[in-house]
């Protein structure tokens, strides 16, 4: 029987120790999404007419832009995991910059978003319209600003070679990390851009 | 004091550390907390008279009475205090931070540097907590649910409001931080053998509430943080005018809930382990009792919405929450009867930390079954706000849970420190708080049924409540004894803590793991890492006890050939 058992480590078995955690943070990082639009949901249902009389509807566009961009950074990062488990460190680093790339595009079209927003004369205080629309995109760019300095960090060290085949945890914990960040947005998106 | 020392205060790299610095900020909070009571007894059983003694000292603006304001006051903040910062420290914060990787044979927890951020958090949360009391119009006055408007910029002016919210954030994030840990530790850190089905219920308790956590602080959170930039940066997320009030309330109870079974599922376990330790039996329907206590975690997170039948909600919507509230009594009731039928027919031995169990059982139904009436819409339209919703919380979420954190406390204190606290003083102090919570807590149920509201500043200003004045009186006075007896329990803790005796490594003779090795542990706990056969109370079986000699084997010991 146990030869049937594949033997773990003890570097992989901390690895997935680490791992696990960041999924349970995360789940209740989820609730912490979900409770947000929980709360735009309650302001949307409860007003007369949403956006509120006489306030434009905001266009799709830059929003759209920001799925394509976190997705692609998600991508970006899920393809250095994979050259990194190759032991190509150098492809880790490419996939790194792009990673980067596309988490400070996509900071720049939520930016672009809220000046459209002000241009609007949609402002933060000006009732729960504003106040919520500012809030959800708030939160992800939040996140992504913290995924975006993070992976910084990674690509300086992989940049010192710290990570190889068997070594490279903080790669895929941040990997998770920015596939979580997608998808909250994908739910974001759903719910205030496209309904 | 020595640099070793404050490292070890500040960076501690020990579960058990922590663990002894949750310990003490609870219970320094617990007196705090419990200190707020009897401001609040004193007001409703002898409205508008000055305070005896120290009436001058903290309201010098009157004769010594509690004015109006701090009333307000007093019932947030100990109702706040009580749940975040006396009874969460101390059963989801000292006892699972110390107890599992000592019950599930590992030398810490998965996380280390985790379990220090988690009290940081904590500490700062409480320092901020205590701040508010010094800053102009004091502390936060709109009630622990801080609802909205009330907990507005309007409705409580100054930044005290302002920083218990802030602390609540940071109490938010050391639960979900800790939580995560727990329930990392409990998956991944099992020694071999250890399954599922051979946790000790305490550590299902534990693992439950740390679930509870994990998914539920970030909902208050949300609503905390809303509630902030309401206040802070104009935003008019929960103005009555344009924003949404109720929407707070529904964020609220969706945490609100799920925060009373992260205070009692802990309970429960330990409750269900010392059952079973001190009647010598193996617990009864071990796997009906964690079912069930893993349907009441799930069912937990369904029912909020009976908290909000007054609110507006829509009467079908209500009659779902009221479905699932009342299906919550399904396996409460296997849970009782389970611990019932442990003690049936066993060798029981009245320790103080079984007859804390013992009182958990009696309180934990009565408040269960005066729960009903809440539950169910037709009777909670009167029942609500009334002093029968205090008395009903006080019952489960109080009294239960004290008394759980008192026989945990108990038992596992000659684990934590190395020695034993006295039985005899434990036993008077028992004698004194089981009639004390249930006359206490009894008689805010009797004022309730009498149709007193609760939070109210004077009750007997109206007329209809002046029949309930002599209730008043007594349960104040029943209050009153209950806090003076706590002062055993003080004396107890201190006098063992010095002049205690040498606990040994098994003082109370079971087989848990963390029994096995001495105390208190040594850093890293075992030796090596246990290798586990059989489950957590195997007690007095005829086998075992005719080959070793006694009634209890160790989860980890090999029998001899």
């Amino acid at each position: 029987m146990s030869e049937l058992i594949q033997y773990r480590s003890q570097r992989q078995r901390s690895d997935d120790t680490a791992s696990l955690g960041l999924l349970i943070f995360l789940a209740s990082w989820a609730m912490l999404f979900a409770a947000a639009l929980f709360a735009y949901g309650a302001l949307r249902l409860h007003a007369p007419q949403w956006p509120p009389a006489g306030v434009p509807r905001m266009s799709a566009s830059l929003p759209t832009l920001g799925v394509l961009s976190a997705l692609a950074a998600s991508a970006a990062m899920e393809l250095g995991v994979w050259r990194i488990g190759r032991g190509r460190p150098l492809e880790l680093s490419a996939a790194l910059i792009l990673a980067l790339l596309f988490g400070l595009l996509f900071l720049g079209f939520l930016v672009a978003f809220w000046q459209r927003l002000e241009l609007s004369g949609i402002h933060f205080q000006s009732g729960p319209y504003g106040a919520a629309l500012h809030a959800v995109t708030a939160l992800e760019a939040l996140h992504v600003a913290v995924g975006v300095g993070a992976v910084g960090v990674l690509l300086s060290r992989s940049f010192d070679g710290r990570y190889s085949a068997p070594r490279h945890l903080p790669v895929r914990l941040w990997t998770l990390y920015w596939h979580f960040l997608s998808l909250a947005w994908l739910v974001i998106f759903a719910l205030v851009f496209a309904v | 004091m020595s640099l070793g020392f404050a490292r070890r205060v500040l960076f501690p790299s020990d579960h058990k550390d922590v663990a002894r610095q949750f310990f003490w900020a609870g219970l320094g909070f617990l007196l705090v907390a419990g200190c707020f009571a009897m401001l609040i007894r004193w007001q409703l059983g002898f409205p508008g008279q000055p305070v005896p003694a120290v009436g001058k000292l903290l309201f010098p603006a009157g004769r010594g009475e509690v004015p109006p304001a701090s009333y307000m006051k007093l019932f947030t903040m100990h109702g706040v205090l009580m749940i975040f910062f006396a009874l969460s420290p101390i059963l989801n914060g000292a006892l699972p931070v110390f107890l599992i990787p000592l019950m599930i044979g590992a030398s810490n927890l998965a996380f280390p540097w985790l379990t220090r951020i988690s009290f940081w958090a904590f500490a700062l949360a409480s320092v901020l907590a205590l701040a508010s009391f010094f800053v102009p119009l004091g502390t936060a006055g709109s009630g622990w649910t801080a609802y909205p408007p009330l907990s507005s910029n309007v409705g409580m002016p100054g930044a005290g409001q302002t920083l218990v919210l802030v602390a609540l954030l940071f109490v938010g994030l050391s639960s979900i931080l800790g939580g995560v840990n727990t329930v990392t530790t409990v998956i991944r850190s099992r020694a071999p053998g250890l399954g599922y089905f051979r946790l000790p219920l305490t550590v299902w308790g534990f693992f439950l509430a740390a679930i509870l956590n994990v998914l539920f602080f970030p909902v208050i959170g949300v609503a905390v943080l809303l509630d902030i930039l309401d206040r802070t940066l104009g935003t008019q997320f929960f103005a009555a005018a344009g924003g949404d009030p109720i929407a707070y309330q529904h964020l609220f109870w969706i945490f609100g809930h799920p925060e009373v079974y992260i205070l009692i599922l802990p309970v429960w376990g330990i409750v269900g382990d010392l059952l079973a330790f001190f009647s010598r039996k193996p617990a009864f329907f071990y796997r009906g009792t964690v079912m069930s206590l893993i349907a009441i975690t799930g069912l937990s997170a369904l029912v909020y919405g009976h908290h909000m039948f007054v609110a507006g909600l829509s009467p079908m919507l209500g009659k779902a929450f009221m479905t699932f509230s009342l299906l919550i009594s399904l396996p409460s009731e296997l849970l009782v009867l389970s611990w019932l039928n442990t003690l049936w027919k066993g060798s029981i031995r009245l320790t103080t930390p079984m007859l804390f169990a013992m009182g958990v059982v009696l309180v934990f139904a009565v408040g269960g079954l005066t729960g009903i009436y809440l539950g169910t819409m037709a009777t909670d339209l009167y029942f609500h706000d009334s002093m029968w919703v205090v008395g009903h919380f006080h019952f489960t979420l109080s009294a239960a849970s004290l008394l759980g954190a008192f026989a945990g406390i108990y038992f596992w204190f000659p684990k934590m420190f190395g020695r034993s606290l006295s039985e005899p003083l434990g036993k008077l102090h028992f004698a004194v708080t089981l009639p004390g919570v249930i006359l206490v807590f009894g008689g805010l149920l009797l004022a309730g049924y009498g149709g007193q509201q609760r939070r109210l500043y004077n009750p007997f200003e109206f007329t209809y409540n002046q029949p309930l004045r002599g209730i008043g009186v007594w349960t104040s006075v029943f209050a009153f004894a209950l806090f003076t007896g706590q002062l055993v329990f003080i004396f107890n803790l201190f006098r063992s803590l010095w002049w205690g005796a040498p606990a040994g490594d098994n003082p109370w003779q079971v087989g848990t793991l963390e029994w096995s090795i001495p105390s208190p542990p040594p850093q890293g706990n075992f030796e090596s890492a246990p290798r586990v056969y059989r489950g957590p109370h195997e007690l007095s079986d005829p086998e075992l006890v005719e080959r070793l000699g006694r009634d209890w084997v160790g989860q980890a010991e090999s029998l001899p050939t």
